[in-house]
């Protein structure tokens, strides 16, 4: 895995967490949007940065077609950075809605909100849970979903 | 072309978790997809070995902004999308991008 990804998403953690802190006592909202807004853009830059590591490491593992503990194994380093990079977006979240609720606009806000629900369509997922389904579809352990729909028609709601 | 649906095992148990009414729009929305899932679906990067699609889509619900992330991959016959999983977000209603998310 990249370290210089992995240090630039801790370094986000600390900064979002700085700014949390800043926000609650501002004096300076200018520099504090400023450092926002800087925040935001590089989580967004983040995310692409290793979804563009995710494709290669992909792109790698199909070329070869031998299985490499140590190569499938950045599939959870991954996941994990992800995770870290999704509590940087919530907390820059935060900190965007309170500077807006403050009277101040910030750029690049529908970029971030578009990464942000990208970030979360992937952290939903777990490596561990997608790799169990993906067996089961490789070993015809699937059904239609219209079969599926009619058996689940009377499930009551919990 | 239009592509069959189906579902892995843990699919369908994340589709059962559904509340009845999410559950019946995550089906219409499943079709929709099946009709054209180049235009409704992207790349995922999520970190499995294997390569997936992405179909995002959403509803509001009671009081609340339903997020559905669907998952999937082509059937090797290119026939069939493979729901691999189907996981949500609930948010209050007012989150950011709930626009265009029908009332159901």
């Amino acid at each position: 895995m990249n370290i210089v990804l992995k240090n630039q998403v801790e370094a986000s953690e600390k900064s979002a967490q700085e700014l949390e802190e800043e926000i609650s006592h501002a004096h300076g909202w200018a520099l504090l949007c400023y450092n926002v807004q800087d925040l935001s853009r590089s989580a967004v830059n983040l995310l692409s940065e290793i979804g563009t590591d995710v494709d290669r490491w992909q792109r790698d593992l199909a070329d070869n077609a031998q299985q490499d503990a140590q190569m499938d194994r950045l599939g959870s380093e991954w996941e994990a950075l992800y995770r870290r990079l999704a509590g940087v977006f919530e907390k820059t979240a935060g900190l965007l809605h309170r500077l807006e609720t403050e009277g101040f606009a910030i750029d690049g806000k529908p970029e971030f909100f578009a990464a942000w629900k990208e970030l979360r369509g992937i952290v939903c997922f777990s490596v561990d849970g997608v790799a169990k389904s993906v067996e089961q579809a490789h070993r015809g352990q699937t059904r239609s979903l219209g079969e599926i729909e009619l058996e689940l028609r009377d499930l009551p709601d919990n | 072309m239009n592509y069959a649906i189906s579902l892995t095992i843990e699919a369908e148990h994340d589709l059962a978790r559904l509340p009845s009414a999410v559950r019946r729009f995550c089906g219409v929305q499943l079709r929709l997809l099946g009709d054209a899932p180049t235009v409704l679906s992207k790349p995922s990067r999520f970190p499995y070995r294997e390569k997936c699609q992405m179909f995002q889509f959403g509803c509001l619900h009671a009081n609340d902004r339903w997020e559905l992330n669907a998952l999937f991959q082509y059937s090797q016959d290119e026939t069939t999308l493979v729901i691999i999983g189907i996981r949500f977000s609930k948010l209050p209603r007012g989150a950011e991008s709930g626009e265009g998310f029908p009332q159901i």
